[in-house]
């Protein structure tokens, strides 16, 4: 493919991912599209820019002179390119000149070169066709990195880079019964015939006369024939007698080949192209003439004629008197460099030739009619022979030759074409085959596993833009412009694919962007970024670095992934990354010393497969060493400066409205993982609880809780009442209080309520902020116990300025950051509770309320009266709801009610009722179980039988018992944040719908709904988290990758023993094995030993030197004589004499010597 | 400097030290013909004319207590001439056997390629079976019998080149070459005192020579050197540049020739040395090469040289 085309085709390819870019820009996501079009900008200046340099800075060099080949050899022809310049060069492309017979594989070679360094370029030839050729490098190019420009190197001497390369033909196997042959021998036979007169004494000394005869053809004189051989045989035979070896034939090769008048589309020629390519098929002809013209000749001289061969050179034919083999063998040396002229028919045959009209003119194809035509009229032609290059002479000895050829021939065309599928498809294969298809598998995998069918209907775009890929791919690698802007295309592409097209959904996007969180599965994530990238990038780095450093280029190219895994999904300790990053500087080290020191090598196999050994598992160890989950404040500046803002979560319909009846938690456990809140901040471990729902009244039959219509509208709908409950805080009724005992000294003592005083809860006070994500639903979870809320810019959004305990405000807009004060409820009421606050009843509690309104009417204290009104009318709130619920009460079976009486029987107050309740639970009996299935679900069953169930059934039976004991409670269901995460900056927690949770709120006199907590940790689980009944479970993945870590590092560690102590410890127990064995034996291992393991850079290590001759090298090359060790070696194997131990000692002394003299040797020669 | 030492053994040293007097600087090739004949093998030596072949091989004979024959082989010689043939003696009226050129222990055939090859036929018998048939009556030739052949590699114009077959049955073929340049001047002057080998004393008899044989065959050969021997023989038949390989014979041949080169070093046993030493002499002339293989090594000895190249030295084995 032409320069032209190729650049022709990367600026469409570049204009094509413009193009994409533009279009990604405009309408699927803006700062992605913005940035690839930035980038593509700037790439081609950059690139082209880089490559003008290399233009500017290189010098070439060659090593190429003539050569004289034989055929099948191959001839390397080294380039050396120069870079002088502190860059590393561009993509350098050779054009290789290719001969008609000398051909090398590649038409272009790439490589580039290191800054301030050279490489070699070794260009192979294979000798395919004889005659001479031209042979080198046509033309270097430098080209940019996209494949866009292309500049060709004027100023280098291209001559200097070419040379003549001659293939020696070889001699054909022409068989001698060829009639055309034998009418040539037989005319030469025939001008000799009238002179009879050779000494009869020198014909017996001449050869084996008389009994070799060959059949008759026509124009063989009748003298000649043997009357007596050919009545025996009943076919004419003629005698081949000794006269005949002195006579002359005469042989030319035509010297004149016309190209044009060959056409080598001709199906004549189609057993020819299944042993050479088409533009061969010339050149292949031009080789029959001049082999079957060896071949004829020689045929004539083994058959004891002389021939005289006419070859024209230059301009005039000079003739060659061929007597013997070696005659052939100095002419064959000669016609290497013979080469057919074009026209002159004039000239094309030697004078000798029409005078004598005597012999065989081997004509060129498709000119023995010419030759006819030119001959005729000048000479008889009767005596002459001509024959033509493609005319089957050669041996056909049996016909079983012929089918032995044709099923070669025929076989040699079946492993061609296989060999050219087979070649197409490795390249087509490892390009974008396998990236494509893993990442097929990868994302169908994805989809099955998580909500979405793998046959949903926006697989199709996938399946669109993967075959987009695939096409992308194989034209790259076509026209192979140096892969750079294709895989450009592809990794764009591939991002549309990721973020844009399917990312239309939200699922997708979500999982992309959320890195795997929100369907839970980081790890896929993880495979397909470092597929992604590695595999992608990986490709740009072979095609950049084909010569050197591939892969220590490729490793430093995957450190992309774990960068951006690291950063964005994960924040790991600088050691690790540290022990990465070196690793990696230490193969790039590695492999580029074995560069210099071999020439050869490139990359060491060892420092391959321990770098990704080691670079995946220090990959895995850094997963295990960092928390599983984070989110780190460099996944925030992700999601929000460059994927563009937050993600939406989409909740399945039936958990967007409020429920008639209880269980949605268990409905949310069963939903995929998706994240509704981030609390950033205070430890709120087990103590914040979000309140989605509350349910009044218990439905036995269905072991279900339903809603009481009334108070849910009042709850929702009186702002009033809301303003009412911003009052309704602990911290202002302490006040209140305090100014009550201000007013009428003794009122605390009257209700014992001194210890008050000393009640500060100020300091529970807590600050921390909520990410509330975006998620479409008309329930609000809202986080108990909020004072104060102010978005993450500051602005005020909350009416509770006073910082009102209990306010269940509605504050949540969906996607947006509030920094939110908040009390910590529960342990506010231990507070209170210990204070002694809360030693009342209902009764007595309103009794109190009462009198303390009164004195402060009395005082005029309006705020304080606002709090206590608030606790009052909270407290009647109460009174009415327990009655409205003692109707349910009914459902409370005996069983329970004698229970929960035994429980509390001992306690007075309420709040001491409610603790002993959550006791009971808590004093072990009790297991938590998600997975149990109980064939009852009744309370009963609960609390008598199994014992065991989800935080559901405990919530259930909390509130049966404490309504039993005429407690008012009621049950709800929230959520409870369970996962804890972000240790290294902040408390991070995070809420998702598989946080969900059910737990009773009992009324507390003086306080109000507080939470109670009889759900027992998840033992099984390790879960510490009071109630967290719901845990961010340790995934299988995740235990896969602890076995893997596991593996991998017991790999490591054994290659790194291996490497660096075994051949110590090889060593050693060598030596003890000679030290056992018997002399002889001993004296033969060291030697051996010594000859394999420690043998010289040239100096075979299957060697076929004599232990004399080795002692003899060994010297030479290290100045240490070994010759004792060799003389012993041959005393033992050869003179078979048995040898002692001293003999051994001596022997080992030697052979330690000569290891230490070895290793100096090795040195100094580096 | 590994050095191997050297004991010559007396009676083989002194032949050769004889034959030395004359054959200035050739020692290599001296302690070769020596070995040669007592591994009772015939050898041809071919060079171009006048670097001592004939010089050698008469001071060889000369150092022995041994009848020497010489025929110059040329175009006209019979068979009769070399096995001798049957007359009646006109006196007895009996018939009687007339010995030919071949009844002696040292038989020198000059420049053998120009005789016919019936002559060259009637050699070859006598080399094998070391007999005269005739007329019914075998006769044997005395021993020790040896055979030396000389040969002119140039002036092939009326000659008849030696059969395979023929090259087959002499145990080294070898070439002289031309002496330096301080050995040139060395052998004008020696030319100047008339030392030839008419002068050579004789120091070793027929029966010593006999004994040697016997030693030859006692010298001890361990298993790895057969080993070798049959690694480079099957070498030769296996490279794609000879045509012809080392025929059975020819692994007989080094295997004799080893153990007698052997003696001569002075050693009781043999080395891969000894066989990587003679194995361009005993085989190169044993094999053909391919149109290959003549245009890429030229010649035999360079092929065969190439062969031991590819052929590992054994030494694992013991004994």
């Amino acid at each position: 493919m032409g320069r032209r085309r190729k650049i022709f085709k990367g600026v469409i390819s570049y204009i094509l991912a413009l193009g994409l870019s533009v279009i990604f820009a405009l309408f699927l996501n803006a700062n992605v599209g913005w940035f690839m079009l930035l980038a593509l900008t700037l790439a081609p200046m950059m690139s082209g820019l880089l490559a003008y340099i290399t233009t500017k800075t290189i010098r070439v060099k060659s090593n190429i002179k003539e050569c004289v080949l034989s055929k099948g050899d191959k001839c390397a022809v080294t380039v050396k390119i120069i870079n002088r310049f502190i860059i590393p060069t561009a993509p350098i492309e050779i054009y290789v000149l290719n001969g008609d017979g000398v051909k090398s594989k590649d038409k272009r070679i790439l490589c580039s070169v290191m800054p301030l360094s050279e490489n070699c370029v070794t260009i192979t030839f294979d000798a395919k066709i004889c005659g001479p050729s031209y042979i080198g490098v046509e033309q270097i190019c430098v080209t940019d990195y996209l494949g866009l420009m292309s500049f060709v190197l004027k100023k280098i001497d291209y001559s200097k880079l070419q040379g003549k390369a001659s293939v020696i033909p070889e001699i054909a196997d022409v068989s001698i019964r060829d009639d055309r042959l034998l009418k040539v021998m037989s005319a030469s036979m025939n001008a000799d015939d009238s002179e009879d007169t050779i000494d009869v004494s020198m014909r017996t000394f001449g050869g084996f006369p008389g009994y070799e005869n060959r059949e008759y053809v026509p124009g063989d004189p009748i003298k000649r024939i043997n009357w007596k051989q050919s009545a025996k045989r009943d076919k004419l035979l003629v005698r081949l007698d000794d006269e005949m070896a002195s006579k002359a034939v005469t042989l030319v090769v035509d010297s004149t080949f016309i190209r044009k008048n060959i056409n080598v589309h001709d199906s004549s020629f189609d057993s020819l192209k299944v042993l050479v390519e088409e533009d061969e098929i010339i050149p292949k002809l031009a080789e029959d003439a001049v082999e079957n013209a060896l071949g004829i000749a020689k045929s004539l001289i083994l058959s004891n004629y002389t021939v005289n061969m006419f070859v024209k050179s230059d301009e005039t034919f000079v003739c060659y008197e061929l007597i013997d083999d070696k005659d052939v063998e100095n002419i064959r040396l000669n016609m290497a460099s013979y080469r057919f002229l074009e026209d002159g028919l004039s000239e094309r045959l030697p004078e000798e030739l029409m005078a004598e009209c005597v012999g065989m003119i081997i004509s060129t194809p498709g000119c023995s009619s010419e030759i006819h035509g030119y001959l005729e009229g000048r000479i008889d032609t009767s005596k002459l022979s001509i024959i033509s290059a493609t005319d089957e002479i050669k041996g056909d000895i049996t016909d079983g030759g012929a089918i032995v050829r044709n099923y070669l021939n025929e076989n040699k065309a079946i492993i061609k074409k296989k060999e050219n599928i087979y070649d197409k498809m490795k390249s087509v294969v490892t390009l974008c085959a396998v990236p494509f298809i893993l990442t097929m598998l990868l994302s169908i995998t994805v989809f099955s596993v998580f909500d979405v069918g793998p046959w949903s209907v926006w697989i199709l775009p996938q399946f669109v833009a993967a075959v987009a890929i695939f096409t992308l791919c194989v034209y790259t690698m076509n026209h192979k412009v140096v892969g750079g802007l294709g895989i450009t295309v592809v990794v764009v592409t591939m991002l549309v694919l990721y973020i844009g097209i399917v990312g239309n959904n939200s699922d997708y996007k979500q999982w992309f962007m959320s890195g795997g969180e929100l369907v839970d599965n980081k790890f896929t994530f993880l495979i397909s970024l470092i597929l992604v990238f590695t595999v992608f990038f990986g490709m740009v780095v072979f095609y950049y670095t084909k010569i050197l450093y591939r892969t220590s280029a490729l490793l430093l190219v995957s450190l992309i992934p774990f960068v951006i895994y690291v950063k964005v999904i994960k924040d790991i300790h600088i050691v690790y990354a540290m022990l990465v990053i070196s690793f990696n500087v230490f193969t790039f080290l590695v492999n580029t010393r074995k560069v210099r020191d071999q020439g050869k090598r490139i990359v060491g196999k060892l420092a391959t497969v321990l770098s990704v050994i080691f670079y995946a598992a220090v990959f895995v160890l850094t997963a295990l060493a960092v928390p599983k989950s984070q989110e780190t404040k460099y996944y925030y500046i992700f999601e929000e400066k460059f994927l563009g803002g937050n993600t939406t979560v989409n909740l399945p319909e039936e958990y967007k409205h409020e429920n008639e009846y209880s269980g949605n938690a268990d409905g949310f456990n069963q939903l995929t993982n998706r994240k509704l809140y981030v609390i950033v901040g205070a430890n709120i471990k087990g103590n914040m609880y979000f309140r989605r729902q509350v349910f009044d009244y218990y439905d036995k039959e269905i072991n279900r809780w339903y809603k009481d219509e009334e108070y849910a509208d009042k709850k929702y709908v009186l702002q009033d009442w809301a303003e009412e409950k911003n009052y309704l805080s602990s911290e202002l009724l302490i006040d209140a209080l305090l100014a009550a005992e201000e007013l009428s000294e003794g009122f605390l003592e009257k209700y014992d309520l001194q210890a008050i005083e000393k009640c500060d809860i100020t300091y529970l006070k807590k600050t921390l902020e909520v990410r509330a994500q975006n998620y479409e639903s008309d329930t609000y979870i809202t986080p108990l116990g909020i004072v104060n809320l102010s978005t993450a810019y500051g602005n005020q959004v909350s009416h509770n300025q006073h910082g009102i305990l209990g306010a269940d405000m509605q504050f949540i807009s969906k996607n947006a950051r509030y920094n939110v004060e908040y009390y910590d409820n529960r342990f506010i009421a231990r507070q209170w509770i210990e204070s002694g606050g809360a030693d009342f009843d209902n009764e007595s509690a309103l009794v109190m309320l009462k009198e303390l309104q009164k004195i402060l009417e009395s005082g005029n204290k309006t705020l304080y009266l606002k709090v206590v009104d608030a606790f009052k009318n909270d407290l009647l709130y109460a009174m009415e709801y327990n009655e409205k619920c003692s109707d349910n009460n009914e459902q409370i079976s005996e069983q329970v009610r004698e229970l929960a009486f035994e429980i509390t029987s001992k306690y007075e107050y309420d709040w001491q009722k409610a603790e002993a309740i959550q006791n009971y639970f808590h004093s072990g009996a009790f297991e938590y179980d998600l997975e149990y299935d109980a064939e009852d679900d009744s309370i009963e069953h609960f609390l008598f039988e199994s014992k065991r169930g989800t935080c559901s059934d405990f919530a259930s039976a909390y509130v049966v018992m404490a309504r039993a004991v005429g407690l008012t409670v009621r049950y709800v269901e929230g959520f409870v944040p369970s996962e804890e995460v972000g240790v290294r900056y902040d408390k991070e927690y995070v809420i998702r719908t598989n946080s969900s949770h059910a737990y009773p709120e009992v009324y507390i006199q003086n306080l109000g709904f507080m939470v109670y907590e009889p759900t027992v940790p998840a033992e099984n689980l390790g879960n510490e988290i009071d109630g967290g009944a719901i845990m961010y479970a340790v995934t299988t993945g995740f235990r896969l990758l602890v076995i893997f870590a596991l593996v991998s590092s017991v790999i490591i560690i054994v290659l790194f023993v291996t490497r660096i102590f075994m051949p110590i410890i090889k060593e050693k127990i060598f030596v003890a094995k000679v030290n056992r064995a018997k002399a002889n034996e001993g004296i033969i291992m060291l030697y051996i030993r010594l000859i394999q393991k420690y043998s010289l850079p040239h100096i075979e290590r299957i060697s076929s030197n004599t232990p004399y001759e080795y002692a003899s090298l060994f010297e030479e090359l290290t100045g240490y004589d070994i010759g004792e060790l060799c003389h012993f070696v041959e005393m033992a194997v050869y003179e078979n004499i048995e040898m002692v131990d001293k003999d051994k000692q001596k022997a080992l002394a030697v052979y330690k010597g000569a290891k230490k003299a070895l290793r100096v040797a090795l040195k100094t020669k580096k | 400097m590994y050095t191997r030492e050297v004991n010559y053994n007396e009676k083989v040293k002194n032949l050769i030290d004889n034959v030395e007097k004359v054959i200035v600087g050739k020692r290599n090739i001296i302690e070769l013909v020596v070995s040669a004949m007592l591994a009772e093998g015939h050898i041809l030596i071919e060079d171009v004319p006048g670097v001592g072949k004939t010089q050698l091989v008469s001071a060889l004979a000369a150092s022995c207590h041994g009848e020497f024959g010489r025929i110059q082989m040329t175009p006209d010689i019979m068979p009769s001439d070399i096995t001798g043939f049957t007359m009646i003696n006109t006196v007895t009226r009996e018939n009687e056997f007339r010995k030919g050129g071949a009844f002696c222990n040292f038989f020198l055939a000059d420049e053998i390629n120009r005789s016919s090859p019936k002559s060259q036929s009637a050699l070859l018998e006598i080399m094998e079976e070391r007999q005269v048939s005739m007329d019914g009556t075998t006769y044997e030739l005395p021993k020790p019998f040896m055979v030396l052949a000389t040969q002119n590699p140039i002036e092939t114009f009326g000659t008849y080149h030696l059969p395979e077959a023929q090259m087959d049955r002499f145990i080294i073929k070898l070439n002289i070459g031309y002496p330096t340049k301080s050995e040139e001047i060395d052998i004008l002057l020696r030319n100047e005192n008339k030392v030839g080998s008419k002068n050579l004393s004789q120091v070793i008899t027929c029966e010593e020579l006999v004994e040697l044989f016997e030693k030859v065959n006692n010298v001890y050969c361990s298993n790895a050197v057969r080993e070798y021997i049959v690694d480079i023989v099957e070498a030769t038949r296996s490279t794609d540049f000879i045509k012809l390989g080392v025929s059975p014979r020819g692994s007989i041949a080094m295997y004799k020739m080893a153990k007698a080169y052997a003696l001569v070093n002075g050693r009781e046993y043999v080395l891969p040395d000894d066989i990587k030493f003679l194995a361009p002499y005993v085989f190169g002339h044993r094999i053909m090469l391919t149109s290959k293989g003549k245009s890429f090594v030229a010649d035999n000895e360079r092929a065969i040289k190439m062969v031991l190249d590819q052929v590992r030295v054994p030494v694992e084995e013991i004994g």
